[in-house]
C-alpha cells in the first residue's frame, strides 16, 4: 500500500515504476525519506469498460477479478442496452495494465472488456442549474446530435444521459448543467420532436 | 390504442361540449375499451386519436388503492386542488414497453362535468387513484409520464405485463 498519496499526483507515473517525483511529493506530505521497498506501485485510476452478452454472474465476475488484484470500485454503472451487458467502471489499483487486462478476460470471457489508465483531471463539479430534458418523437438518425449540440450550444454540460428506442418511439432522458434552457425546448420541438426541460429539486434535509 | 410517438399524444386537446352526441357517443366507447383491456384503469380520448378533453377512469380492482370514486367520466376537467409528492413507476397504455419513474400529487381534487347530463362532477382522490387522474388529465395536455420522468435513469423496461 502506497501511504498518503492524493489522487492524481502521480497520475503520470507508469506502472511498476517509481519516479523521482513521486519520491518526493510522497516526502513532502510526512512520508519517511529513504529508498522505497522493491516493487512498491503507486496506484492508478482505471477506467474499465465490458461490454458483450449478457448473462447472470457478470458483475460477480468482474468485481471478484478487480477486487482479487487488490483493484477498489469507486463510481460504476452498468445496465443493458439493446439487450446488452454494458458497464464502465473507475476503480484504483497499484497492479500493471496488463495484470488487470489478464484477471478481467479470465473472469468474464463472453465479455469484451477494455482496461485504461486515467490521467486527466476529474472534475466533477456543476457548471450550472441542474435540469432535467425529456425528448422523445420518432426514431430517425441525427435525435441524439439534434439534442446534444442544442445544449451544447447553449453552454450546458450533459452530466447523465439514457436513450431507448421501442418499435418507432424514441426516447432520451438527460440531465444537464445549464444556466439559461431559452429556447431550448422550442428548437427541439420545431425538430419534431416532444421535449421539456424542468429544473431539478432536490430537498436538502 | 395510439401508441407513441403518435402526435395526438403530445398535442394539447381541445374542450368540447358534454351534451355533444358525439361526444357521448365517444366516452361510451372509452368506458367499453378500458373494461375490455386487462389491468386498463383510465384512457384519455387522445389516447384513441381524438384530441378532446374527455377521459374516462376506473381504479376498481387495482393494485394500491385508498380513494375510490367508483367510474369517472369527466369532460373538460381541471385539476383544483393538489397535495403531497411521491414517486412512483408508472406505464400507460400508449407506451406499452416502458414505464418511467415519475413525481405526482398524493392527493387531487379534479373537478370536470359527466357527458350527457351535463352535471359537474368533483372527485376527490389519494394514492393510486390520484396518480391515474394526474396521467389521464396529463393526456388532455399533450403529456406523457415520458415528460415527467425523474431523470436520466427513471427510464425502464417494462416488467410486468397484464
Amino acid at each position: 500500500v502506497w501511504p498518503k498519496i492524493q489522487p492524481g499526483v502521480h497520475s503520470s507515473a507508469k506502472i511498476a515504476v517509481v519516479t523521482d517525483d513521486a519520491v518526493e511529493d510522497a516526502g513532502a506530505q510526512g512520508v519517511p525519506e529513504g529508498p522505497l521497498s522493491g516493487g512498491v506501485t503507486p496506484p492508478e485510476t482505471y477506467a474499465v469498460t465490458a461490454v458483450g452478452p449478457d448473462a447472470p454472474g457478470e458483475v460477480a465476475a468482474l468485481a471478484e477479478a478487480l477486487v482479487g488484484l487488490g483493484a477498489n470500485v469507486e463510481d460504476a454503472s452498468m445496465t443493458r442496452l439493446r439487450g446488452h451487458f454494458a458497464m464502465t467502471l473507475i476503480a484504483v489499483s497499484a497492479a500493471a495494465v496488463t495484470e488487470l487486462e489478464a484477471a478481467l478476460a479470465a473472469a468474464a470471457t463472453g465479455l469484451d472488456v477494455t482496461v485504461r489508465i486515467l490521467t486527466g483531471p476529474a472534475d466533477s463539479g456543476r457548471t450550472g442549474t441542474a435540469r432535467r430534458l425529456t425528448v422523445h418523437g420518432s426514431d430517425r438518425p441525427g435525435i441524439v446530435a439534434t439534442v446534444a449540440r442544442a445544449v451544447a450550444d447553449r453552454g450546458g454540460n450533459i452530466t447523465d444521459l439514457t436513450c431507448r428506442l421501442v418499435g418507432d418511439l424514441y426516447v432520451m432522458t438527460v440531465e444537464v448543467d445549464l444556466d439559461d434552457p431559452t429556447g431550448l425546448a422550442e428548437q427541439l420541438v420545431a425538430a419534431g420532436l416532444a421535449a421539456r426541460v424542468t429544473v431539478i429539486d432536490e430537498d436538502l434535509l | 390504442v395510439v401508441h407513441a410517438p403518435a402526435p395526438v399524444l403530445s398535442t394539447p386537446a381541445g374542450a368540447v361540449d358534454p351534451l355533444d352526441p358525439d361526444v357521448i357517443r365517444l366516452a361510451a366507447e372509452l368506458v367499453a375499451l378500458m373494461a375490455a383491456s386487462p389491468g386498463c384503469v383510465g384512457i384519455a380520448a387522445p389516447q384513441v386519436g381524438v384530441a378532446v378533453r374527455l377521459f374516462v377512469l376506473d381504479v376498481g380492482g387495482a393494485r394500491r388503492v385508498q380513494s375510490y370514486a367508483g367510474l369517472v367520466v369527466l369532460v373538460n376537467p381541471q385539476l383544483v386542488e393538489r397535495t403531497g409528492r411521491e414517486v412512483r413507476r408508472e406505464g400507460c397504455l400508449s407506451v406499452p414497453d416502458l414505464t418511467g419513474d415519475v413525481a405526482r400529487a398524493t392527493s387531487v381534487v379534479v373537478r370536470g362535468v359527466e357527458p350527457g347530463s351535463g352535471l359537474e362532477r368533483v372527485v376527490e382522490a389519494d394514492a393510486f387513484e390520484a396518480r391515474a387522474l394526474q396521467h389521464e388529465l396529463d393526456h388532455l395536455d399533450g403529456l406523457l409520464f415520458l415528460d415527467r420522468l425523474e431523470g436520466a435513469h427513471a427510464l425502464f423496461a417494462r416488467k410486468r405485463y397484464l
